[in-house]
Parts: C-alpha cells; structure tokens; sequence
C-alpha cells in the first residue's frame, strides 16, 4: 500500500497528466476591487451572453461566492469548456469605516464587512475543489502586498495552474511589469476586463492553460 | 538624527549639548540613529484564531490559517473568548469520517 503511495507522489504530474477532467473547474481570485467580476462578466458575456453578478466601486460587492458551469471558449480552432467560480476578494482586514466613504448607513456597512469576513473564508475553502486559479491583480496597485503573496504561495503550494490577470491595463497609471517582476514564475496577461483590450490573449492562454 | 553612547547605548535627542561634553558614563564616542524603519506590519495573530472581532465591522483575517486549517475558529473582542464556526468543524469531521469509512471499505476488499 505504502509503495503505491511512494510511486503515485513521485509520478504526480504524470497522474495529473492522465487523469485531466474533460472540463476544469476555475477559480478566479484576487484582493477586493480588482475586477474578478467584471473579468467573470466579460468571459460569460462574450461566451454565453450572460453575466456573473453585479460590480461596484465599493469593495466586497461579491460576498459570496458564485459558480457558472459549462463555459465553452473556442480560440484557434481548440475548444475548451470550463465551470467559472467568481470568489469574493481576499482581504486580511475588513474595516466597516471603508464603506461608510461611499455613502453606506453604518448598518449597511458592518454588515457588508461581516458577509465580505464570511465570503474571504467561502473563497479559500472553493480552493479545495478547483483545477486552476485566475488571479486577477489590479496594474495600477502595487502588487507586493501581504494577500497576493499568501494566495500565490498557497496555490503554488497545492500545485494548481495558475494564471495571472493584470488587469485595468486601460488606465494610465498601469504597470503590468510589475506584476510580472513580482511574480516571474507565472504567466501574466495584461487586459482591461471593462474595455475587452488584449482580452484574445487572455483566452488563447486559458485554453493552452486549463484546456 | 538622534545621537547613541557607543559604551552604554543612552539615546541623546539632536542637538542635545551633551553630545559635544561625553555620556554620562563617560564615552566619548557616538554613533547617529537612523530614523525609525518603516516597520512592516506583521500579522498581530498568535493563538488559536483564523477571525478577529476586533469590534462590530471590523475584523482581521488570518488568511494563512484558513489556508492551513479546516476550522475556523473566531476570537470575539475580549481576552479568552472564542467562537468556533460549526459548519467548518462538521465539514471537516464529515470529512475525516469519510476517509475512515473509504478506509474500512478498502481493508474489507483486501
């Protein structure tokens, strides 16, 4: 028994290689008001003509976590089907302070930050059940913080394929670059999920990714 | 800059007149303190607690916890008091009751 065990972590990849699913499941994370929404809305609205959920200035508009299945992207001739789970952005502190600046009662605000406490420990639970993370990072912030070093590190860790979305690439201030020296390891691909730039890109890497 | 006795570590604020006489233990020599680091802010979690109820609104979240714990276990506001989220807990014993019982389904094969 232990053998089999000893051979089966050694082969891993080749496992992985193998036993790939027809259709993977794909979690797209990041901090809060990166645009995880706004890309969900963008791949179902250009794939299946429907959107995700609702997005906002206010961050932690996604408090829970959502799942759409059966999402066919066919680029270069090569189709791919995945399931897009949309996750609430990560945070280490959520203070209802923040959300009072954009005009929430204060009742409305401590419980925008009690769902958005829930929907961080919803997001990191879905990691068990995924095939392959997108991680959406905001280009105009800087990509060095505590959170995206955690997910990063965690999802490495678990041995999911990841790829990095530096996104808001429309607006002046945008440097994709740093997100790319932040994190050498992994592919990045600049767009702007609101406006659709580079968006060919973002799906010809999926499918070579998660195809 | 803040001047510091190289012998006894005594801090003189800038421009202290003392400098120029000596320390007080006698040194004479003095080394310039660099202005405060900018101290990066460490997670200030050191028990048990994947959730902080800091007060109602605000909370501190230990992602690496909740990375590395099925659990999540809530420290409310006052010292000692913590919550322990159940369906986390279930899930996780459900979880482990499953391995046991794909266990004792493989043993009963062999």
């Amino acid at each position: 028994m232990g053998i089999i065990v000893k051979i089966k972590k050694k082969f891993k990849f080749l496992f992985k290689l193998f036993s790939r699913k027809d259709r993977m499941k794909i979690g797209i994370y990041g901090p809060p008001n990166a645009g995880k929404t706004t890309l969900a809305n963008r791949i179902l609205r250009d794939w299946t003509g429907d959107v995700m959920g609702s997005v906002s200035d206010v961050p932690h508009e996604t408090r829970r976590a959502r799942l759409r299945e059966g999402v066919k992207i066919e680029v270069d001739g090569k189709s791919v089907t995945i399931d897009i789970v949309d996750t609430p952005g990560l945070a280490t502190k959520i203070d209802f302070h923040e959300f009072l600046k954009f005009g929430l009662s204060e009742e409305e605000a401590k419980r925008r930050a009690k769902e958005a406490t829930e929907g961080v420990i919803e997001a990191i639970k879905w990691l068990d059940d995924l095939d392959g993370v997108l991680m959406v990072l905001d280009a105009t912030e800087d990509p060095y913080t505590q959170v995206n070093v955690t997910i990063v590190g965690n999802i490495e860790a678990r041995g999911l394929p990841l790829l990095i979305v530096a996104n808001k690439i429309d607006l002046p201030n945008a440097s994709p670059a740093r997100i790319k020296a932040a994190f050498p390891q992994h592919p990045v691909v600049p767009i702007s999920a609101l406006k659709g730039l580079n968006i060919d890109t973002l799906y010809r890497e999926i499918a070579e990714r998660f195809g | 800059m803040p001047h510091k006795c190289t012998k006894c570590g005594k801090i003189y604020p800038d421009g202290d007149p003392k400098i120029l006489k000596g320390c007080e233990c006698g040194n004479t020599r003095f080394v310039y303190v660099p202005k405060k680091k900018r101290e990066t802010k460490k997670e200030e979690f050191s028990g048990v607690e994947t959730v902080k109820i800091i007060s109602p609104g605000m909370y501190e979240i230990n992602l690496e916890k909740i990375f590395s714990r099925d659990e999540i276990v809530i420290a409310i506001q006052e010292e000692g008091r913590y919550a322990i989220h159940l369906p986390s807990l279930i899930g996780k014993i459900g979880k482990r009751d499953k391995k046991l019982r794909d266990k004792k389904k493989s043993t009963k094969k062999d």
